[in-house]
C-alpha cells in the first residue's frame, strides 16, 4: 500500500486543504497530530509587513478592515543598567526613567504608534514618530 | 456552480489557494481564505515563557528588566515579529502561589493612579522582559499587597521579521 504524504484537497475524515504527514503516516487517513502541516484551520494570515520611520499612509486596496499590529521602536535607555541600542517594543509606549539629581527619577514616556484604517480597507495611515513596523492580518474566522 | 476550495494555479497571481467552506477559491476576499501562497504564513521560532523581577510598591525605580533567550538571526536593522502576554502574581490569599490569567502588556489601575504592568523588547540579539509599575502616591509597604514572586512574561517570537 502507498503511504501519502501529500494530500491536497479532501482528507478522509472530510476536511479540505493542504496535509503534509509524518514519514511512514499516510496524509490521507492518519491522525492530526501525526501531520507535519495542516492547512484546514481558519485563523488569521499575514497579509502585509512593513516598517516606516515617520506618518505615512500604506495603500492595501481590501475591501474589509484588517487587523494591525504597530510596534514602535524603542532604545530601552530608561532601562536602568540596560545596553544596547533596542529594538521593537510592546507595550507602546513603554515607561521612560530619568535621573533627576536628587536620587530620584522623572518618568516620562515615550512616543506609541497607532495605525487607522482609511476607506474600510481601502488605506491605513501610520502615525508615529520614529520607526515602526506595522503587521497587517486578516481576522480569524468565527 | 462549482465551488472549488483548493485552487492551483501556475502562473497566476496567487499558485496555491485554500478557501473557506462554501466560498470559491478564485475570487475568494481575503479573510475568506485559509491559505494563500501570495502571503508569507507566521513561523514561530520560539515559544516560552520567563521572569521579570516585580516592582514593589514604594520603590522609586519602577522598571525591571531580565535578559530572555537569544533572537533568531535577522538582516542588519530588522527585527523578529514578537507577541506577549504577562502573568501578574495574584494578591488574592485564596490563589496564594498562583497567577493572574494572561493579559495584554498594559494595565491601569485607579487605586492612587496605578499604572502597572509587563511587557517586551526584540533588540540587541535578544528578547528582553520588563516589568513596569508606577504609582503617582508611593508608598512603601500596605496598601498595596507585598509581591514576593516574580512577573511572569510568556512571549512568541516569529521567524518573519521586518
Amino acid at each position: 500500500m502507498s503511504t501519502r504524504r501529500v494530500v491536497i484537497g479532501k482528507r478522509a475524515d472530510g476536511a479540505y486543504g493542504i496535509f503534509v504527514s509524518k514519514a511512514g503516516f499516510d496524509a490521507y487517513t492518519t491522525a492530526d497530530s501525526n501531520l507535519l502541516l495542516n492547512v484546514s484551520s481558519k485563523v488569521s494570515t499575514l497579509l502585509l509587513l512593513g516598517k516606516v520611520s515617520s506618518t505615512q499612509t500604506i495603500a492595501l486596496g481590501l475591501s474589509r478592515s484588517p487587523i494591525v499590529l504597530v510596534t514602535t521602536q524603542n532604545s530601552l535607555s530608561g532601562l536602568p543598567g540596560y545596553s544596547g541600542s533596542g529594538g521593537p517594543c510592546r507595550p507602546s509606549p513603554l515607561m521612560s526613567m530619568t535621573p533627576d539629581g536628587s536620587g530620584g527619577y522623572t518618568v516620562g514616556y515615550t512616543t506609541p504608534g497607532t495605525a487607522t484604517i482609511n476607506g474600510n480597507g481601502a488605506s491605513m495611515t501610520v502615525t508615529c514618530g520614529g520607526p515602526t513596523v506595522y503587521a497587517v492580518y486578516s481576522k480569524a474566522f468565527t | 456552480m462549482t465551488t472549488r476550495r483548493v485552487l492551483i494555479s501556475p502562473g497566476s497571481s496567487s499558485p496555491l489557494r485554500v478557501s473557506a467552506g462554501g466560498v470559491d477559491a478564485s475570487g475568494a476576499q481575503f479573510d475568506d481564505l485559509i491559505f494563500d501562497a501570495n502571503q508569507p504564513p507566521l513561523r514561530v521560532a520560539i515559544n516560552g515563557w520567563m521572569r521579570v523581577p516585580y516592582v514593589a510598591a514604594g520603590d522609586s525605580n519602577i522598571l525591571r528588566w531580565a535578559t530572555g533567550p537569544a533572537l533568531p538571526a535577522t538582516p542588519a536593522g530588522a527585527y523578529p515579529l514578537f507577541l506577549l502576554m504577562w502573568y501578574a502574581p495574584t494578591a488574592d490569599p485564596a490563589f496564594e502561589g498562583s497567577y493572574a490569567p494572561g493579559r495584554s502588556p498594559y494595565g491601569t489601575g485607579t487605586c492612587y493612579s496605578q499604572n502597572f504592568g509587563a511587557g517586551g523588547a526584540v533588540g540587541d540579539g535578544r528578547f528582553t522582559g520588563i516589568s513596569f509599575n508606577k504609582q503617582t502616591i508611593l508608598f512603601s509597604g500596605d496598601p498595596f499587597p507585598n509581591f514576593t514572586d516574580q512577573t511572569r512574561i510568556a512571549y512568541c517570537i516569529f521567524r518573519n521579521y521586518q
